[in-house]
């Protein structure tokens, strides 16, 4: 008795042979494709760009106390289709020994909430005392996001400077950084007393997958740029300026993203299958294109061309990332001669691209991939409502040995070249340390802790629950298999959901020890939104969120096609020529 | 007593059980059923707290199974309860499960309620000895008093009509629920134990991040 999901019914489900169908979920969803990923336009903040220049959003600060410095607290409030939202920030000094992107961390630069509503003077003061210890603070469920910052040090105060002076800030550093302040957690369903998502899942405006937490951190990127221009206008009087509106919609929210977030991809299998679909969705839409108009070719042609000065602005430090980007950027380079030298067929002319793309870097073909998706909106946009739909499934206990055999047969091929009698193989373990329940990884053979790993070794789990069911009868149902081998339960729960949600399981072994966890952080981020990966470790990826969006002043002109042409957003023109 | 969201009391609940042994997925639908039962007004925390609490759990059941029928001396969450329900899940209407006497009644009653709303049917208890019986149907959270469990009954499963407007599992909570704070001290300390012991070793690559990070 297994749920129904929400499956598009009018995409081909057969993988493998259908021309222009989905592509399979053992090349979709292994490690190294995941890790190659790109934002676009189904991603949750361009979701909520839309929406919010429909609404023609309208950020207004009610509150604002903040000293010379720029240490105090402020209040932005916004209505968002229907509801009153504010956003507390609180803004505290802080040494630059003292600060740290990591969960461990007791100080920050800035701390927030995201409130239901209008908070009073006393609701301001309650929360000061709770919001700038994060985590040890107590909520309700009038806070819906928990979130902190911490400053580009050497960005925010060269642009403090530059505009107490009189002047833009160099634009080269803009570049380098892109963003002002940078979070470091974003809380939101439940965290410490905070509001469940199910209370808000259902509210106009938040319906889709973390649009509250798009919400906040928005609201966060205006707050950097209003606190930016506030200390200059602070430090140089009458001689200060604002920054240029181009600089402005440039520069993003950073986020320091490590471990905490992979996990989420391993425990909402169905969310992770429902956001890949709706991908996997459009560009099979695109692709099914017969013919395409004069517009969507330019469009087309355009996004390439941005995209090629996108990755060569993209610089990073890490050196297997930095060689990947090279390889990028010579094959973005061939592709637009190649399709010079031999356009597209007239019919089915994305399909004709994406094939030949085939032959490139997974890197470009993901980012190929977010062109396509961008170029016809009028036929993916709608796509958008699925990715939040997260249908609950249940054990089917009717289901026989043999169809559960069949189904791990058919997706699960990649435990098959897990060696799992080497140690390489799960040579790590996920955990949660008792350090402020920091998310870690641990080497099993090395260090103690392995018998509390979260239950990510998925092919040993594969592994024993198939030799178990070769010696079972094959017509057995799984209830009768279950009561004689209990432990298996997890395992063919996931297993069964593949069956329905073929996207919902990493095709990779997360427990290997060549795995890179900013793999699942990079794919997680891109449906976020997020650009300009910069890993900093294999376990830790800085990005920015926002860079190129408009700011809230845009939004107000309700024009949803100008502020929602943000895909690979480049760097302004030099303002201080 | 303090107010809690209902993702705190699932995950702390979840770990609770992870904790004293109880397999992950066995875990989620204790933690479910601890919620379950607070959504029926009853405090789901104290009855998952005595459940964990004295022997440790065992997932495995200890049964005597017929083609439609399994008999087993006591119905237990710590004696593999999650896999009988799921026997008698397979197949309602044609399954029975007998058993001797019932062990930590309102958590078993959670537990059906629970899998009343996942899979739409009624749970049948019918005392042996006495003229009774009592139902579990979806989202039917008038678990209001609790015949006293002595002796032999059967219990079993049929399908209902559900409205397509119920939501198959209860996720319409209030925003809060009130837990006792030594009961919730309790949960906490044993989910606690599910977090490793950090290390000098740990801290420093074990999360990826330098202890000082500037740009």
């Amino acid at each position: 008795m297994m749920q129904m999901p929400s499956l598009h019914t009018d995409m081909p489900a057969d993988f493998e042979k259908n021309r222009r169908g989905l592509r399979s979920p053992d090349e979709v969803m292994g490690l190294v494709r995941m890790g190659a990923s790109f934002p676009h336009r189904l991603s949750f903040m361009r979701s909520f760009i839309r929406r919010a220049a429909a609404q023609k959003l309208d950020v207004h600060m009610p509150v604002c106390v903040l000293d010379t410095q720029g240490f105090g607290h402020v209040v932005l409030r916004m209505v968002f289709c229907g509801h009153t939202y504010s956003l507390l920030a609180f803004s505290s000094p802080l040494s630059d020994e003292a600060r740290t992107d990591r969960v461990i961390a007791t100080r920050w630069d800035a701390c927030f909430c995201l409130f239901d509503g209008v908070p009073d003077r006393d609701d301001i003061d309650r929360l000061r005392d709770e919001v700038t210890v994060q985590e040890s603070g107590r909520y309700d469920a009038r806070i819906l996001i928990l979130s902190r910052a911490n400053k580009s040090v050497r960005l925010f105060q060269h642009v403090v400077d530059s505009l107490a002076c009189g002047e833009q800030p160099d634009l080269g550093q803009l570049k380098q950084i892109g963003y002002l302040m940078r979070t470091t957690a974003v809380y939101g369903n439940g965290k410490f007393g905070i509001a469940d998502r199910d209370h808000i899942a259902r509210r106009s405006g938040l319906e889709g997958p973390f649009q509250a937490e798009m919400l906040c951190v928005y609201l966060i990127r205006e707050f950097t740029l209003f606190l930016v221009e506030y200390c200059a206008q602070q430090k140089g009087g009458a001689t200060a300026i604002g920054l240029d509106s181009s600089y402005r919609r440039y520069l993003g929210i950073g986020n320091s993203t490590g471990l905490g977030m992979a996990p989420f991809l391993v425990t909402h299998p169905i969310l992770l299958h429902n956001w890949v679909m709706v991908r996997e969705s459009a560009l099979c839409k695109v692709r099914q294109m017969q013919h395409a108009t004069q517009h969507h070719y330019k469009r087309f042609f355009d996004l390439l061309d941005r995209a090629c000065i996108h990755c060569d602005e993209w610089q990073v430090e890490d050196e297997s990332q930095m060689q990947n980007i090279v390889i990028l950027r010579s094959e973005l380079a061939d592709i637009k001669n190649m399709l010079q030298a031999a356009p597209p067929s007239e019919s089915y002319p994305f399909d004709d691209i994406f094939l030949r793309m085939q032959a490139f870097s997974c890197e470009t073909q993901e980012l190929i991939i977010s062109l396509l998706i961008e170029i016809a909106p009028e036929e993916v946009d709608v796509l958008a409502d699925d990715m939040a739909t997260a249908d609950e499934v249940y054990l089917d206990t009717s289901m026989s040995v043999e169809t559960c055999a069949d189904i791990l047969s058919e997706h699960y091929r990649w435990v098959e070249s897990v060696d799992i009698s080497s140690k390489l193989a799960d040579s790590l373990f996920w955990y949660t340390s008792q350090e402020k329940l920091e998310p870690r990884i641990g080497h099993r053979y090395e260090e103690a802790g392995s018998e509390q790993e979260m239950p990510f070794n998925i092919a040993r789990y594969v592994h024993a629950v198939k030799a178990d069911m070769q010696k079972a009868d094959p017509t057995q149902t799984m209830a009768t298999f279950l009561l004689a081998y209990p432990q298996h339960r997890y395992i063919i729960r996931r297993i069964q959901t593949t069956q329905l949600y073929p996207y919902a399981e990493i095709r990779g072994n997360l427990v290997d020890t060549k795995c890179r966890p900013i793999d699942l952080l990079r794919c997680k981020l891109s449906f976020f939104g997020a650009s300009k990966f910069d890993p900093k470790s294999d376990k830790w990826i800085r990005i920015t969120l926002y860079q190129g969006a408009p700011t809230a002043k845009e939004l107000l002109s309700g024009d949803v096609s100008a502020c929602d042409d943000w895909l690979f957003a480049l760097s302004p023109k030099d303002r201080c020529v | 007593m303090i107010k809690r969201s209902v993702n705190e009391i699932y995950h702390t609940a979840r770990k609770a059980c992870l904790a004293r042994g109880v397999y992950p997925d066995i875990a989620e639908d204790f933690a479910h059923c601890a919620l379950w039962l607070h959504r029926a007004d009853k405090d789901g925390c104290a009855a998952l707290i005595e459940m964990l609490s004295g022997s440790l759990p065992s997932c495995k059941a200890s049964y005597r199974c017929e083609e439609t029928r399994l008999v087993t001396d006591s119905l237990s969450p710590k004696k593999g309860v999650i896999s009988i329900i799921d026997w008698l899940v397979s197949r309602p209407e044609k399954h029975y499960v007998h058993a001797s006497c019932l062990e930590y009644p309102l958590f078993v009653f959670g537990l059906l309620g629970y899998r009343a709303n996942c899979y739409k049917l009624a749970f049948d208890i019918e005392m042996t000895d006495h003229n009774h019986v009592m139902t579990i149907a979806p989202n039917a959270c008038d678990v209001v008093t609790l015949p006293s469990f002595n002796g032999k009954f059967t219990l079993s499963a049929r399908s209902v009509d559900v409205p397509t407007t119920t939501p198959a599992t209860i996720s319409v909570f209030p925003p809060y629920i009130l837990v006792a704070d030594a009961l919730w001290t309790e949960l906490s300390q044993l989910a606690f134990q599910t977090y490793v012991p950090p290390s000098q070793a740990s801290r420093m690559s074990g999360a990826g991040a330098g202890l000082v990070d500037n740009d």
